[in-house]
């Protein structure tokens, strides 16, 4: 039976990029001033065998005029995306150029219970659920 | 909706904004609605990986030139030959910069 190895991984970076770190588990083998750790780099040369889940922003809009534009988002549920565009708009209306606070406040507020709806989407399909009382 | 649909919803109530400032006040709108309500699509980036190497420099998904054009806004994990390995809590003492 082959022996079962332990990996583990950790990130550090700024904000602009993150990096990576791949360990493996082993007691006692890296010893350095004194000192010793657990944890040492990792042995295994494979190409895509590092594969990250993780979850991502839709793609940039860019210019519609552009060669091959990218037109719409298409992670964001349809009925979203003119919340975005309310937001855009609250946004202009603090803008000193065409300054309406009243206007912003308004569009803001659109915004934030779209927001909410969405956000309420999201844990009715992924969430766990709660735990709540019950009197028996 | 598509970006010319939403340029012109917000020409309406700001004619003076031009197309680009508009695409670039949606894009960075869409991020925080993405990185607010965690509305998006989970997805797989892959690495190769080289004996003796620690770091790895995760893809520059945040420009429309590479090719993962979006932005990463959450790990939620991580697997090596197929096998899902766990976070590290903390890091190691000894970190050789490999």
């Amino acid at each position: 039976m082959a022996d079962k190895k332990e990996y583990f991984w950790y990130i550090d970076g700024n904000s602009g990029s993150f990096k990576m770190a791949l360990v493996e588990k082993a007691t006692s083998a890296v010893t350095k001033n004194g000192w010793t750790s657990d944890y040492k780099t990792i042995e295994l040369t494979g190409t895509n065998n590092l594969r990250i889940v993780g979850v991502f922003s839709d793609v940039d809009l860019t210019d519609p005029d552009a060669v091959s534009p990218i037109t719409k988002w298409s992670l964001i549920p349809e009925r979203f995306h003119k919340c975005i565009a309310d937001k855009v708009i609250a946004i202009g209306y603090r803008d000193p150029r065409n300054k309406d606070l009243q206007s912003a406040e308004y569009f803001e507020a659109i915004y934030e219970k779209q927001l909410k709806k969405a956000k309420a989407r999201v844990t009715n399909m992924l969430g766990t659920g709660r735990i709540v009382p019950q009197d028996f | 909706m598509t970006a010319k649909q939403l340029i012109e919803l917000v020409q309406q109530h700001h004619p003076h904004m031009g197309e680009t400032e508009i695409l670039l006040l949606l894009n960075q709108s869409m991020r925080e609605f993405c990185e607010d309500t965690k509305m998006t699509a989970s997805s797989n980036v892959t690495i190769d990986t080289v004996s003796g190497t620690r770091w790895y420099t995760l893809p520059d998904f945040n420009t429309n030139t590479s090719a993962f054009p979006m932005e990463l806004i959450s790990i939620k994990e991580v697997y090596l030959d197929d096998v899902r390995i766990p976070r590290l809590q903390g890091n190691p003492i000894i970190e050789d910069g490999s």
